[in-house]
């Protein structure tokens, strides 16, 4: 009587159970249907800039699923996009606890800490995007482009020219990126690297304008005015009435007359134009130094530079090299002192750091 | 060889079934598993059932008059069903089942349960304001009993069954199978050390693991990790104990006065009543949908803090309402969801004043719907414990735990004084039924007056003074009982009677509120009444009516219970 009980008692069991994965299983995908649906509306309307309005929709579908990590990676980049970036902080950190490899929320995240000016962080993050898991590997390709902008914004010249060294060594490059590669060397302090690619596509590309006066660009920070010079000319040539193209050729023409450290300079020519540079950096620091409260140190250099204009009767390399000493320690007076005035002029910056080195 | 040849498992299996599953502490722990395995299994349906079906009666972006329409029909339906065909399924569960344990002996038909199921799966997807989890109690504690009576286990192991079957009811409601042991000792039972605990922990732990083994690891409400931002907040929680105990009790009193006036109604209007619940959370629905149903999901938007605080104070207003008429009105479904549901919103709308106010020392206004939630509980359904170690089994968060204890003893205490009597208890006196205290039921597991119980003897409440007289000359008591037409009316007084006119009867002369005891209460309480009373006779009567006579306890069977041996005239000298 028992067992035959028992026995009902257990079908009875085993009905219920398949009874009740058959409504787990028909809700469980009525759930995700319907929090997949929410989803992607909450992604084109996030796509086309509404994202307080995708809010509701994504956050529908996070409460839906919560373990559907997308849902709550689009929630989060909805919440920064609406501004709410504690809210997105708190999601994205749930996301990484779960999965601290996951790229698109570390990248996510590196987004959010550029927002929020939390410069080291978002470094960071960018760092664990671009190694972490993406089911696309195209994706790490543009994590590590924006990883690189972002360097480039900072001034981060020796991080920027690791991540650029990585860059150059992926096969596909277009003409476009390829120049953007040659210029982000150029700012990450790389001029001969930047100067072989832009040589590269120029034997590609011979009349491709932008590359002449990006090689240009790479020789002016090399110190190779001439150089730069037969560049910008041969960019003004494929583009005559390019303004910028004439104004850089001036500065070219200028710090090819000033530069005092060619070889085959005599001497007397030598000391002619380190006095020159003397002069316009005493004339810069001094413009500097009339909005600045009165400075022992500036007022003592300058005086010191009037003083090395007084003429000698003979003139020698040694004579130039002192001058150019002064004109050295005026020029970082300068960097000093007037960091929050008006910028360097640009053929001065780029004529001390030839001769600094 | 073919004995060689079959499994040892095999055949301790069939030698088990064949010997009735082995002695009777086996029985009861291979019964404990099934019954929490099965109520698992039919609480998992009715979760998923009642979850569906109303997913499926409000489509997003349905028609507002689906929300007048819907419940109102729902609870016609289901009001026809409870008026026809299952009278005892209406309502939480929860007072019928602690009316099976004391007064029936735990007996719950199995078409109770089946009506249970069927009229609140119909009431809670039409979007009545009800909750699930009282019912479930109610079903569990049914396949229990239904169960134990099949397997001819004694009325006593029945009964002892019932617990049992409310812990892994409760345990896969709540998914919290701690709370739901608790919930079984403390307020089903009224012992913290009754002898079932072993049964009652096996059944929740069945059930929850059969719950997980079907809906996964998810949480009744996913909430936000709790956090005391500072130490000044505990004074916001003792308010917000106060908030929900006053809450609480304006539910309490509500429902109750609201159930009396429906009462009064003429008993043919049963079957309309629930009809009128729905209809009435239908309009309060026309404006706050969110009013329908148990309402989870915008418990969890609270909790999340995805909610306006305007928004959050106005649904605790509706919801204590709507829960109060749907209740009252007879409609099948529990208290337990909306409590938690009134709860998070009337402690999300405290968060969120005191966030505005003073936003650097206080946390999110989703940890105060969290701590509202367990106020809400420990005032309205009186389980302080419980309501603590729920919260904490939602959150599986110890930090919560102070803050919670602070503002669920000052919840259950605000309430306890604006509203004495528990409602479950309310409930059961305004069906006539009369359920144990807390403080009687603690001595349930010592001895009772059930041990020493006499026969039931009394005096005929048409005896004249000449016969009453000749009675109590051959008696050495003070008083009698006296019934009328076998209903108990009262105790006649011998010193009543020196002075009682000669054409009196008995019924005449008997006190207005004569002393009764009930035969599971302890032997001290029967000594504590004759003290009180001056009597050395009590009446023993039922607990589902007191005009019932069912045995006589008299002064010196008391004294022989407690092995007092002392000559005194016995009940058969008396009568």
């Amino acid at each position: 009587m028992r067992s035959g009980l028992l026995l009902g008692v257990l079908a009875i069991m085993a009905a219920l159970f398949s009874f009740d994965k058959f409504l787990a299983t028909v809700e469980h995908n009525e759930i995700n249907r319907e929090a997949d649906s929410l989803r992607s509306e909450g992604e084109r309307l996030l796509a086309t800039g509404q994202a307080s309005a995708s809010l509701v929709p994504l956050q529908r579908a996070y409460a839906l699923v919560r373990t559907d990590r997308r849902s709550e990676l689009s929630f989060a980049r909805a919440l920064a996009a609406a501004g709410k970036v504690l809210e997105a902080d708190a999601r994205l950190r749930h996301l990484l606890e779960i999965e601290p490899n996951d790229g698109a929320a570390n990248l996510a995240m590196a987004r959010l800490q550029v927002r929020r000016s939390n410069w080291s962080d978002a470094e960071s993050f960018y760092h664990r995007a671009e190694y972490g898991h993406w089911k696309d590997t195209g994706q790490v390709n543009q994590v590590r482009q924006e990883l690189v902008r972002f360097l480039a914004d900072r001034g981060e010249q020796k991080a920027l020219l690791s991540e650029l060294l990585i860059l150059e060594d992926e096969s596909t490059h277009t003409l476009e990126t390829q120049k953007q590669l040659a210029h982000l060397f150029l700012v990450a302090g790389s001029p001969a690297r930047a100067a072989k690619m832009y040589r590269t596509i120029l034997k590609r590309e011979p009349d491709d304008t932008q590359s002449y006066v990006g090689l240009a660009d790479t020789q002016l920070a090399a110190g190779n005015y001439p150089a730069a010079l037969s560049s910008l000319s041969e960019a003004r040539r494929l583009r005559p009435d390019d303004t910028a193209i004439v104004r850089q050729i001036g500065i070219a023409t200028r710090l090819v007359a000033l530069d005092p450290t060619p070889r085959r300079l005599r001497s007397k020519q030598k000391y002619e134009r380190s006095l020159l540079v003397l002069r316009l950096i005493a004339a810069d620091l001094a413009q500097c130094a009339a909005r600045l409260p009165a400075d022992i140190e500036v007022r003592e250099l300058l005086a010191l530079a009037n003083a090395a204009e007084k003429s000698p009767p003979q003139v020698t390399n040694e004579m130039s090299e002192s001058i150019l000493a002064v004109a050295q320690e005026l020029w970082k007076t300068r960097s000093e002192k007037c960091v929050g005035s008006k910028p360097p002029d640009t053929l001065l910056s780029l004529l001390m750091e030839k001769i600094s080195q | 060889m073919k004995m060689a040849g079959r499994s040892p498992l095999v055949s301790q299996m069939r030698s088990w079934l064949r010997s009735g599953l082995g002695f009777r502490g086996q029985t009861t722990l291979w019964l404990s598993l099934i019954i929490g395995a099965l109520v698992g299994l039919v609480i998992v349906a009715f979760i998923l059932l009642t979850g569906r079906l109303a997913a499926r009666m409000y489509p997003p972006g349905g028609s507002p008059w689906l929300r007048i329409f819907v419940p109102t029909l729902g609870a016609l339906i289901s009001g026809l069903l409870l008026a026809r065909s299952f009278p005892d399924a209406r309502g939480s569960g929860i007072p019928q089942t602690k009316f099976a344990l004391f007064v029936g002996e735990g007996f719950i038909s199995l078409r109770t349960v089946l009506g249970k199921f069927l009229c609140c799966s119909t009431s809670l997807a039409s979007g009545i304001a009800l909750g699930r989890e009282g019912p479930s109690v109610h079903i569990g504690a049914g396949i229990a009993s239904v169960l134990a009576r099949r397997f001819n286990l004694s009325p006593e192991q029945v009964k002892a069954m019932i617990p049992v079957g409310c812990s892994a009811a409760l345990a896969a409601a709540f998914n919290t199978p701690i709370a739901a042991v608790l919930f079984s000792l403390e307020e089903i039972l009224g012992d913290m050390h009754a002898p079932v605990l072993g049964a009652v922990v096996i059944s929740s732990a069945t059930s929850w693991m059969i719950l997980h083994l079907i809906l996964g690891d998810e949480p009744l409400f996913h909430v936000p990790a709790y956090q005391l931002r500072n130490p000044v907040e505990l004074l916001i929680y003792a308010f917000l104990g106060i908030v929900g105990g006053v809450a609480s009790a304006l539910f309490v009193k509500l429902l109750l006065d609201l159930r009396l006036a429906f009462r009064k109604l003429p008993r043919r209007t049963l079957w309309l009543q629930p009809a009128v619940g729905g209809l009435f959370v239908g309009l309060l629905a026309w404006f706050a949908p969110e009013v329908l149903g148990v309402g989870y999901d915008y418990v969890e938007r609270v909790l999340g803090g995805d909610l306006a605080i305007r928004t959050v104070a106005v649904l605790a207003l509706l919801k204590i309402l709507a829960t109060a008429t749907c209740y009252s009105s007879g409609n099948a479904g529990g208290i337990f969801g909306p409590s938690l549901f009134i709860g998070a919103m009337v402690g999300g709308t405290v968060g969120g004043i005191a966030h505005q106010l003073f936003p650097n020392v206080t946390a999110e206004p989703g940890a105060y719907a969290l701590i509202g939630m367990g106020t809400a509980f420990a005032g309205i359904v009186r389980t302080p414990l419980t309501s603590v170690i729920m919260i904490f089994e939602m959150t599986r968060d110890y930090s919560i735990i102070v803050p919670l204890m602070i503002s669920n003893l000052i919840s259950f205490y605000i309430s306890y004084k604006l509203q004495p009597q528990p409602i479950y208890e309310a409930l059961a006196h305004q069906d006539g039924v009369v359920l144990p205290e807390g403080e009687a039921r603690a001595h349930l597991s010592r001895t009772r007056l059930s041990d020493i119980v006499e026969p039931s003897a009394s005096v005929d409440g048409a005896a004249t003074v000449s016969e009453l007289h000749a009675m109590f000359e051959a008696s050495r008591h003070r008083v009698m009982p006296v019934t009328l037409q076998g209903r108990l009316i009262g105790l006649l007084h011998r010193s009543v009677l020196a002075a009682a006119p000669p054409n009196a009867t008995a019924a005449d002369l008997v006190g207005s509120a004569a002393p009764y005891v009930h035969a599971d209460q302890p032997l001290s309480l029967a000594l504590e009444r004759m003290g009180e009373h001056q009597v050395d006779i009590l009446p023993v009567v039922s607990r589902a009516d007191v005009t019932q006579m069912t045995g006589l306890i008299t002064l010196s069977s008391v004294l022989r219970g407690y092995r007092v041996d002392i000559a005194l005239p016995d009940s058969s000298e008396a009568l």
